[in-house]
Formats: structure tokens, sequence, C-alpha cells
């Protein structure tokens, strides 16, 4: 009902995008990708996008820190 | 990441400077027999108690298996258990996430659950809900007590990139939802704020520690070496007991929301008296606005810098503004000025294009300032924290705020407001749609919107516009006391208009700017029309901006909301009886606790005599539902201010009701009987309440009218399932152990009555209630001391009062009862006082003798912070009995 800035026509695209850290966020389609992030998906609507990060973006710790405690998990066994 | 290692330290790993626990932990090693903690009420912890407190919980909570990325739930008062358990957790690895105080039981339970929180840290009673959800619950001072602390548990390898604490901020989805920041963050937050001043100031503790400003104020402080003082709820809440303490304390710095910092100015103006210790104000959260009296309050202290900060949950601080050394160029609304630290602001405007320099744009957020998300809330985050095309760095975030904001010519950031429809009360954020949510909830309402509006006084409130079911209208009241079930007091809306139908914009929303014209209803639809009182309201509300000490209150909200307690309500009604030339009782503010209310009561002339009211009256205490009925009986002065703080701090679904002796004293000759003011009231509650269950509690002499009221329903064969004795004993006075008979308190009731009306013989009409109120016994008596500035007439009546109590309490004799009771014994009362106690109630008592120890003494108890503990010992009683009347399949 309430949903941020709504002002904005329904039916602008996105893609999912994800960064080198493996944290997903969303990209208006109109516009060109920024520097360290892939396309994962879309162009769609934007709630397409965010339900589908919700599954893809299981784990929300940077990947840089993943690796790092897995790392240390390992030293410490 | 640094590479430095600069020093090794046990329990860390890595960088040990990458951590804002060892930063403290440096300040404690370099001074430990330094203060490091002061309460305001004379205790001291020391660097070195603090270190070893913090150790000790932390190889506990490592032993539980709290480490990194594991969130540990903590509500706590402002105390130093707080600080202790915020260092604790951060030193185990663990993220700390604090749990506002005003959170309901439903909230903070959802609150919980996102977390997913193994340990809870605490100092009261959880709910049910709550202990069902985490493994364990700790108290900070349950510890065994360990020389040393054990380097048994492997310490975690803390990466800076682990979240630090996680924050509940309101969701626009209807829940809360967490924003978890990390160490890195933490630590930039903090090295940030420590090189902004002189090192070591002595700060006050004052932010609720829902807000992230406590951990600069925390953490600031003590990673310098400086003393933080921890403000009592009491203080915080009363700007003239804050003033003092600023004094007493000697405090240096002080971080302030902008509304606690008008009425510190206001405090200091009504007064004349100045913090002269202070150097350093920061004020953060809101739009500052320097009024009249904070310009006077800094023009007192000409060496006090000013500081405004902006920075959202999500990013940490992010601009700071220091206001001139030259006061008379402040702006009367200054801006939020420029970027701290490795923060990086955009303003952009649709498809995420930089605004012209001047032009209004959103504040977008990037650099090292973010916090990493919202926990366990993936498509949330993506949707606020969105690839940042403007980094040097590639694959960087930044965070979208919704804040609008405008670049000066100097290069300044000026706040402008909320982009989207999130808004801020009183410093809170409140997302309209979680209001929303709950409202569609209540019984009655087809649907609801939730917006701010400002009143004629330049005030920003809550407003709910409500589509009721088809003829089933639902009050108020009604609505309010359900909101304030699920939400925190700052959520739940200060007006309501109810409307045919939502308008609706194009794209079938709800119109917010349609419902911004609807117009709220205002003191005219509350049913009062006596010509007169716009004109008696706003003296009303004149005579609470005198005691309050500010002005920020609608004429619709509670005294007790406000910032009023029961001392200054003594103060309210010496007040209004003077404006209405007639006396008028301590209860009416009471029953009225609003400017509306009490401005209709005066314009409603004289209340009925007393001789045509019953002598035995209800007031509510606390709303809830009326099949569930707390009656709490008055102590001696026959009045029920002294339950005020209890029933606040109740969280049964019980309503609350105070029963009083209206008739106030009686003349010589005619005084009644306990048995006779018992028989009063069981009238009383029969008539409202003709069947039991009955539950019934009282303080002090209140406990003993309890006792023989719970006889007296028993007797005509009522069921009594709750008998709660405050501190109270029918045969033995709980303050000497002696029988009342033998007890010096008639006389010195007789004395004091004299004396007072000695001084009023001699024109004195205010007493000077020090020499009285220092007597301890005193105090224990009347239950506090009286308010200064309380006129002889109102002390006299109270004081008439307790004689006559008094009187009638040394010729009772109590009799048999034959049920159950609850014992709230005062954990103050020594071993051997207790037992001999005990056994006189034994005496009188065939049913079992229930005792809960509550802290304090005989007044204490009933007192903050103690009362949170005999709020939740009652609530805890009451819950059981719930749950025996289920299994009994009623």
């Amino acid at each position: 009902m309430s949903e941020g800035v709504s002002h904005k026509s329904q039916d602008e695209l996105y893609f999912v995008v994800r960064n080198h850290e493996e944290q997903y966020s969303i990209w208006r389609s109109d516009k060109q990708v920024p520097e360290g992030w892939e396309t994962q998906g879309g162009p769609a609507g934007k709630e397409e996008c965010l339900s589908r990060i919700e599954e893809l973006w299981t784990d929300m710790r940077p990947a840089s820190l993943r690796a790092a405690m897995a790392a240390a998990e390992n030293g410490n066994s | 990441m640094g590479h430095s290692r600069s020093s090794h330290i046990p329990g860390t790993a890595r960088d040990a400077r990458a951590f804002v626990h060892s930063l403290v932990r440096e300040s404690a090693l370099a001074r430990p027999d330094a203060v490091a903690l002061t309460d305001g009420a004379g205790s001291r912890v020391t660097y070195r108690e603090l270190l070893e407190r913090w150790e000790r919980l932390a190889t506990a909570l490592r032993e539980w298996g709290v480490g990194p990325e594991v969130p540990v739930a903590v509500r706590l008062e402002r105390s130093p258990d707080l600080v202790v358990a915020m260092l604790a957790i951060l030193e185990a690895g663990g993220v700390y996430a604090p749990i506002d105080d005003s959170c309901p039981a439903g909230r903070f339970a959802a609150i919980v659950e996102d977390l997913g929180a193994p340990v809870l840290v605490t100092d009261r009673e959880t709910p049910t809900e709550v202990r069902r959800l985490v493994g364990r619950i700790v108290h900070p001072r349950d510890l065994p007590d360990q020389a040393a602390p054990r380097a048994l548990v492997t310490p975690p390898a803390l990466h800076p990139d682990n979240l630090a604490y996680a924050m509940s901020t309101s969701g626009s989805t209807g829940r809360p939802k967490g924003v978890g920041m990390t160490h890195r963050g933490l630590n930039r937050l903090i090295r940030w704020q420590a090189a902004d001043g002189p090192a070591g100031l002595a700060t006050v503790s004052f932010t609720s520690t829902g807000f992230d400003v406590t951990f600069q104020e925390v953490l600031g402080t003590l990673a310098t070496g400086g003393r933080l003082c921890l403000l009592s709820e009491e203080s915080r809440r009363d700007p003239e007991q804050l003033l003092a303490v600023l004094e007493k304390e000697g405090i240096e710095r002080v971080f302030l929301p902008y509304v606690a910092l008008g009425q510190l100015a206001l405090a200091a103006r009504r007064t004349g008296r100045v913090p002269g210790s202070l150097k350093h104000v920061v004020t953060a959260g809101e739009h500052l606005v320097i009024t009249d009296a904070i310009a006077e309050f800094f023009d007192a202290l000409p060496h006090c810098r000013l500081d405004n900060h902006y920075g959202p949950t999500e990013t940490h601080l992010v601009t700071s503004l220091t206001l001139d050394e030259d006061r008379g160029a402040w702006p009367r609304t200054p801006p939020i000025g420029r970027e701290v630290d490795e923060a990086d602001v955009h303003l952009l405007g649709p498809g995420l294009t930089p605004v012209a320099p001047g032009e209004p744009g959103e504040i977008h957020v990037g650099g090292a300032a973010l916090a990493r998300g919202y926990l366990n809330a993936p498509a949330l985050t993506a949707d606020r924290f969105l690839p940042d095309p403007f980094s040097p760095g590639p694959g960087a975030r930044m965070y979208r705020t919704g804040d609008l904001a405008r670049l000066d010519g100097d290069g300044l950031l000026h706040f402008l407001g909320r982009a989207d429809d999130q808004m801020k009360v009183r410093g809170y954020r409140v997302e309209p749609a979680e209001v929303e949510l709950a409202l569609s909830r209540c019984p009655g309402v087809r649907e609801a919107a939730v917006g701010q509006r400002t009143l004629a006084d330049g005030i920003r409130v809550l407003a709910a516009y409500v589509v009721a079911e088809e003829g089933v209208r639902p009050s108020v009241s009604r609505l309010s006391a359900a909101l304030k079930q699920s939400l925190p007091g700052y959520m739940v809306p200060a007006r309501y208009a109810f409307i045919d139908a939502m308008p609706l914009s194009p794209t079938g929303k709800a119109d917010r700017r349609k419902l911004a014209e609807v117009p709220l209803p205002g003191p005219a639809d509350r049913g009062v029309t006596e010509p007169d009182c716009a004109t008696l309201a706003d003296a009303v509300a004149a005579v609470w901006q005198r005691v309050l000490g500010h002005d920020e209150f609608e004429h619709d909200e509670d005294f007790f909301d406000v910032g009023g307690d029961s001392l200054l309500a003594a103060w309210v009604v010496t007040e209004l009886s003077q404006l209405a030339g007639r006396e008028i009782e301590l209860s009416v503010i009471l029953r009225n606790t609003t400017v509306e209310e009490l401005a209709a009561f005066l314009a409603a002339g004289p209340a009925t005599s007393p001789t045509r009211r019953p002598a035995s009256e209800l007031i509510t205490l606390k709303p809830g539902s009326a099949g569930n009925v707390l009656y709490l009986f008055h102590p001696l002065g026959g009045e029920l201010l002294t339950y005020r703080e209890l029933a606040r701090r109740m969280e049964s679904p019980v309503r609350v009701l105070g029963v009083r002796w209206a008739a106030g004293p009686a003349e010589p000759g005619h005084e009644p009987s306990l048995e006779e003011m018992a028989r009063a009231h069981h009238e009383q509650l029969r008539a409202v309440q003709s069947e039991g269950p009955y539950l019934l509690a009282g303080w002090s002499f209140g406990g003993v009218l309890a006792l023989e009221v719970g006889r007296l329903l028993r007797e005509s064969g009522q069921e009594v399932a709750f008998l709660g004795l405050i501190d109270a004993n029918p045969v033995l006075d709980p303050l000497s152990g002696l029988p009342p008979v033998e007890t010096s308190y008639l006389t010195l009731l007789g004395q004091v009555l004299e004396e007072v009306d000695r001084r009023a013989a001699d024109g004195e009409d205010s007493v000077d209630i020090a020499e009285f109120s220092s007597d301890r016994d005193w105090v224990g008596l009347m239950g506090g001391a009286p308010a200064a500035g309380v006129k002889a007439a109102h002390l006299r009546r109270s004081l008439a009062m307790a004689r006559q109590s008094m009187g009638a309490l040394v010729t009772y004799t109590a009799r048999r009862y034959e049920g159950d009771t609850d014992l709230f014994q005062a954990g103050a009362t020594g071993p051997g006082l207790r037992a001999q106690l005990e056994a006189g109630l034994r005496g009188v008592v065939d049913g079992s003798v229930r005792v809960h120890e509550v802290p304090g003494d005989h007044t204490g108890i009933l007192a903050s912070p103690h009362v949170t503990v005999l709020a939740e010992a009652i609530d805890a009683v009451l819950e059981n009995i719930g749950k025996g009347n289920d299994s009994d399949g009623s």
C-alpha cells in the first residue's frame, strides 16, 4: 500500500544483478549496468526481480567473508 | 583492512585495531583505576571491574555457542549491565541485538524470531511467547563467579566484515526489520567520533538503546577513556532531573535528540540553571530547529559546541555540522553539514541521475558507512542497497535513504524531508504500512490508512483514517488500546478520522494527498460544547507546559505519556485549583488525563459534593478487557497515584482499576473503621463486577484493605483468584515489625498536621516539604516525599486522610482469611524482620502464602527501576491463574 516512491510507471523493467561479493541488487534495464556487477536475470518487473533475489540470495554474508570464515574453521580443526 | 599487528590481545584474532571492543580494552588497560561508569545515583564502576565483568560474560557466551554471526538479544535497563552486555557480546564475536524497552510482547517475539537469537540477556521477566523462542535466558549478574576468565573456549576468528550489531526498525511489510551493521562500520564510526573532539569527555548516556547513537555515546566515550554516566529512566524523562545530573556529575558531552535538547533548554530557562561543565552537545535524528530557548541555552554556555548529525540506521553517521562559534550567525534551521569520514553522498533524481547543484535530490549513500543489509531479507536489501555507479571501485553498493536534501553554495547539505511515506515521530522511524496493518486487524476496521499531519501549533502527529465495518464503528479508545498491544507507543496514532470510503489514486492505492485534506477531529468533536472550553484548554495547557517544562503534547495526549509523573500531577492539580478557584482533588488528573478532559472537567463546574458520592470510587489505571480486572486498593492517603507506574508497567491483558477513598477525611468522631471502609469498597466492587473470580492487591495499608475485602467477597460465596499483598501485612507494620498500635506513626502524622496548620495560620500557603520528607518513616508511610510547591490545603487533606486510615488500622483486628495469598516482599527487608512478618501473615492466612521477592525497600518497590520487577512478578502470577482456569476447561 505504501511501498516506496511509486510515482514511476509500473512497467519499468529491471535486471537482477550480482557483484563480486555475491551481493544481489536490481538495476534499470534501460541503463548501463555499473562496473563490477553482472546480470543474473531479467529484464523483468521489479517485484519479479526481487522475488527471484529472495530465492537466489540464500547467504547474505559477502563472498570474501564466507571464504575467510571457512578458512578459519579449517585452520581451527 | 589494515595489517599492523600492534599488540597481541587475548580473546581477539586478526588485527585488533579493527575492533571497537579492543579499543575499549586498550583504554581499560591503560587506566584500570579510572571510573568508567556511573549511574547518577552514586554507584561507580572502574575500567578494571568493567573489563572483568565483560570478559566473564563473554566467556560464558562463548561456552553457550555465541560466536561470529550469532545474534544475542538484549533487553536491559540503561545500567552498567547494559554496557557489560554490549562489550561482552562484541568480545564473544556475537551480534548485539538490543530490544527497545517500550516493545510490547508480540513485537518482542517477532523481533527475536526474525533474529533467530539463541540467547537473551535480560534483567526482567520474559514473556512466554519470547521464552519459547530462545534457548537460554541469562541475567548479566547470574554468572558463575570466576576469579579470572577461563580461556578454555577458542577465541573466535572474528572478521571485520562480521556483524557487530542488529538494530530493529519499522518495516513497510508490517513487521520490524533488522539492520545488520559490521564491525568495520562500527569501528569506523567510533574512530571518527573519538577523533572528532578531545578524548576522555565525561558523557551522559541518554539515547534509547534502540537507536544506533548509543554506540557513539557508550563506545565513543569508553574508547577514549572517558566516564559514562548512565541516566535512570526517570531522569531521562524529566528535563529538570537531567539538568541536575549534568551539573552534579560534571558532564561534558551529551547526545540529545532535538526534542530533548529543546526540553533541556526550557528547563534551564525555567530554573535559571545552566550546566556549566558542558562542552559538547550533539543532536541527531531529527530536523534541528534553533528555538529561542536553545539559543539562550548556548548563549549561557559560550564555550560549548553544538553539532548536528545525520545518518540513517542503514549507513551510520553520514554528515555532520559543527555550528559556528559566532552564535549570532546560527540559522534557525541549520544544515546537516558535510560528509564525514568515508561516506559518499549523492543527490539523485529520477533514473538515478545527479540533480543540478541547489536542486532537491534523494540522498544515496555510498562508501564505507554501509550496513550489510536487512537480516534475512534479501529482497528488501536488494531494493534499497543498489549498485553504486559513482564509486571508483567496481561492484560497490549505495543505500537509497528516501531522504531529500539539497546542496547549498558552501557545499553544505540541507535536509528537506522524505521522498516516500516513511515518517518520523519523536525521532523514531515509522513506516505507515506497519501501523496500517495493525489497524486493519482491529475489530470493526474495514480499511485503514495512516499519515502524518501538522496541527495548528506546528506539531506533527500520526493520524489514522479509518473506514469502519458497517454499523460497528469502533471507539477511538478501543482502537488505541488495541494498537498499544502490538505497537510501541510512538506508532499509535494521535488522531483518528472516520471516513466513508478510502480515496484511491489512479494506481489503486490510498490517495495520500486527498487523505491529508480530511478534517481531523478536534476538541469540538469530543463532546465538549462549553463555549469557554477553548480558552480553558489553553489555560490548562499552559499549566502543563509549566509543570512538564515543554509544550510537546497534544490536547488529547495522556499526561503520563508526555513526561508527567505522580509528583508532577500533584503540582498540576495545585495549579488547577488556583485556576478554578476551588479545591480540586488529586484523583481528578487520574480520571481526566488529557488537557481536553481536564478543561471539560473544569468547565463542568464544581464537582458533586463529596457527601453525595459513594465513599468508594474506582478509577481506570490501565485499560484492558473488562472481563479480567485487577483491583488495586489505596494506601493510607486514600489516593492512587502511587500505583500509576505499576499499572503502566504491567503487561497482563487485565484492566487495572484503582480503588480510592473518595469521601476523604471524615468529621471528627465519624471516622470509619477499617471494616467499614472495606465494606464500602466491597459494595462498590460487586456493583461493577457482580461475580468472581476477583483479582485484588494492595500496597502497605492497601494490602490490608485488599485482604479484608477479599474476606468479605469469600464470605458472600465469591471466588478470589488472586490476593496480592505488596509489602503489606495485616498484623505487623512492614517497616518495624511492630503491631501497628505500637508504632509512632499516628503521633507523627498528628505532629506534622499540627505543623502544617501552624504554618498555614502564619500565612505560608505553600509548605517546604523537605523538612518532613527527610524523615525515613515519613517517606515509608506516605509512599514518597510530596512534591515541592504542594499547597498546604492539599497536604493537609492527604495527611488528615492518612491519620484517619492509620487510626483505623491501629484498632483493626485481622480475621482469618481462608484462601491463598501472594506476598510481594520488599527485598531490602532484613531476614529477621522478614521471618517475623511472614509468621504474622501465616497466622491469619489459612491457605498458602507464596512469597515473591522484589528488589527495593518498602516504597522503592513501587518506583522505577524496581517497579518493573514488581509488575513482571504480578504478571507472572496472573498468567498462571489464567492457565489454571484454562485447564479447568472453563
